[in-house]
């Protein structure tokens, strides 16, 4: 008569378990619950010490193992933690790991079970979040305030985070956007003494916080990160003595050039086209638009010179009088160019695939048919009727890579269009209308444009 | 007698009629040639022919066609094209449509080559001072009216050389039926 307490068949496994719970006890594992920023998840007791495992760990932190070293990136610090196999020993202070720049003893990671754990609490001393036994937490990312200093030829602005986040700066017409992904903050306009960035707004935008500030002319700016403990700065420098990284063509938007071609059209007794045209100037030059003629009274460009500004332009308007024998017709016309342009590289860029900045190169033509809506619009508001028409082989247009128009103010050989060009509020309406619509384009234009900068290519490193 | 029977030898007589042969062929080849009769003169038979050359609508916004009877002495595509031309120079029959030049302005000349045509303008037509439209309207109108029946474009000349504008208009490349398309 035997006595057994399982069939035999089942020693093995029994004898499996058993030897498994021994290694277990002797390896001083101890499985626990964890609240990992919010989120319970297991971990386990090791010599005393709380590990948690490289799954569990990857929903906050980038970690990468490589050879013997663990790479831990996350809320804009990187720790480099050396594998040591012997459980025990890694749960001691006789370990060097780095944490960003400083190299310090503490707790490393190991293998349990073919499996890489990471010690909670150097993890926390790296990251700046706190931790005590079974809650590892991170500080909601929230803007603790915003300091300036006023510099010889650059500003800085400081933004103080609690902790570090993702960023991407951009460049939008003379804005600079610093958009902060998942921050919270108060939204506030903040001011400084400093003599480039005299102003910069904060705002909320859906679940970010965004930084703007006008970026004065021919000055520079820089976005970057510094990652301390307990927290995080964006630092914002910007001024005539920073060097400017943005793309050449970028200038399209920032600094946009107006040309306005007025026709010499004689027998009127005063110079109808050059009067609008110069009328508009003065008002888009005041308001800091970059404007040129290519006509004044005494002296005019060459074709090649003209050609050359309409290559250059952003807005080309060319100014006309209607004259044709025999006809009676009056009134304004707004005439857009159609059909193949003369210049090659318009044609070959409109017609295929538009490259990086390539609508800075070369706009599609719905630059030209909103430009013309928005002068016909601004006409009608002035007390001007316009037509609206298209016009083929317009050399000048032909050339000009973006938005072109011609406007024909009237025709010489119509009596009412001759008196209504004789008088002044006419003229000024006509002048007027010209620089809104332009200014209200290129506005939009630079607003609708967003072009990454290249410092926000930085950010894509944060893991937050 | 034998002095006679000596004169009459068969050499003397040869020799006779040799010399008088040479004497014939002389003065035949001296006669001068007999002057050709001149042809009569025959006034070349000129045909009607129907052509369409457009003018300008009132308004200098759209091109009008008119189907005009010209002629022609020969039905070849440069006399037609010519003739074309000069009723467009000649300006509209149709009451409403507009003359694309003032009355008495030279009609352009016009050569073919291939498919294309070469349309050479006075130089009387850099002084037009017409407006952007008005130019358009010039050019789009002779080149409707070329491109009616055939050929691929037309390039403009003016006074025999090649000029880049006429007022705002590019002319460094030849006009096509799709410059000129009605809008």
């Amino acid at each position: 008569m035997s006595f057994s307490v399982a069939p035999k068949h089942w020693r093995p496994l029994l004898l499996s378990a058993a030897l498994l719970c021994a290694g277990i006890a002797g390896a001083q594992v101890a499985l626990t619950r964890l609240n990992l920023a919010g989120a319970q998840v297991q971990s386990i007791g090791l010599y005393g010490a709380e590990y948690a495992s490289r799954d569990v760990l990857s929903r906050l932190l980038t970690i990468n193992q490589d050879g013997s070293l663990v790479r831990v990136e996350g809320y804009g610090h990187t720790l480099l933690l050396p594998i040591d196999e012997d459980n025990q020993r890694a749960t001691t202070a006789f370990n060097t790991v780095q944490l960003d720049t400083l190299r310090v003893t503490g707790r490393t990671a190991t293998f349990v079970n073919g499996t890489l754990y990471l010690p909670l609490d150097t993890l926390a001393r790296g990251l700046g979040a706190s931790y005590e036994l079974g809650n590892f937490r991170v500080a909601a990312p929230n803007l603790q305030g915003v300091s300036s200093r006023a510099g010889k030829d650059s500003d800085r602005l400081v933004l103080d985070l609690t902790r570090d986040v993702a960023f991407k700066d951009e460049l939008r017409g003379t804005t600079v956007q610093v958009t902060l992904s998942g921050l919270k903050g108060e939204a506030r306009r903040y001011t400084t003494r400093g003599a480039f960035v005299p102003a910069a707004e904060v705002k909320a935008q859906g679940n970010d916080l965004v930084l703007s500030f006008p970026l004065p002319p021919g000055s520079g700016y820089r976005v970057y990160r510094v990652v301390r403990p307990g927290g995080a700065r964006v630092v914002i420098d910007a001024g005539p003595g920073i060097p400017r990284n943005t793309v050449a063509l970028l200038d399209r938007i920032s600094r946009p050039l107006i040309v306005i071609d007025p026709a010499r059209v004689d027998g009127l007794g005063r110079d109808v086209t050059l009067d609008v045209a110069r009328r508009a100037a003065e008002l888009l030059a005041k308001a800091g638009w970059q404007v040129k003629l290519t006509r004044e009274t005494g002296s005019a460009l060459g074709l090649n010179e003209k050609l050359t500004l309409a290559r250059q332009s952003d807005v080309f308007l060319a100014l006309d009088l209607g004259r044709f024998p025999g006809t009676g017709r009056g009134g304004v016309t707004v005439y857009e160019q159609t059909g193949r342009a003369s210049a090659q590289i318009v044609n070959t860029l409109r017609a295929g695939t538009t490259p990086p900045y390539g609508s800075l190169v070369v706009g599609g033509s719905g630059g030209s048919r909103r430009l013309s809506e928005l002068l016909r619009g601004e006409l009608r508001g002035g007390g001007v009727t316009a037509k609206q028409d298209s016009v083929s082989r317009l050399l000048t247009l032909g050339e000009a890579p973006q938005a072109a128009l011609l406007l024909e103010l009237g025709w010489t050989g119509n009596a009412a269009d001759r008196a209504n060009l004789g008088t002044e509020a006419r003229l000024q309406a006509m002048g007027v209308a010209l620089a809104r619509s332009v200014a209200t384009y290129l506005t939009a234009r630079a607003n609708n444009a967003s072009q990454l900068g290249a410092a926000g290519q930085a950010a894509q490193g944060a893991t937050q | 007698m034998n002095a006679i029977k000596r004169l009459f030898s068969l050499f003397n007589v040869v020799t006779l009629l040799l010399l008088i042969a040479a004497y014939t062929a002389y003065q035949t080849v001296q006669k001068p040639p007999a002057k050709p009769d001149a042809p009569k003169l025959q006034l070349a038979q000129q045909r009607d022919v129907k052509v369409k050359v457009y003018y300008s609508d009132a308004q200098v916004q759209s091109m009008k066609a008119e189907t005009r009877t010209v002629q022609v002495t020969q039905e070849n595509p440069g006399a037609l094209a010519q003739a074309a031309l000069n009723a467009w120079a000649g300006g509209p029959s149709a009451a409403g449509n507009l003359a694309v030049v003032p009355k008495g302005t030279a009609a352009p000349r016009v050569y073919i080559r291939g498919a294309h045509y070469f349309v050479d303008l006075p130089s009387a037509y850099l002084n037009l001072k017409y407006g952007s439209g008005g130019h358009l309207m010039l050019l789009c109108t002779l080149t409707r009216t070329l491109l009616e029946t055939r050929g691929a474009d037309v390039t403009f000349l003016v006074n025999g050389q090649d000029v880049e504008t006429l007022g705002q208009l590019d002319l460094r490349e030849a006009f096509t039926r799709q410059d000129c398309a009605d809008q």
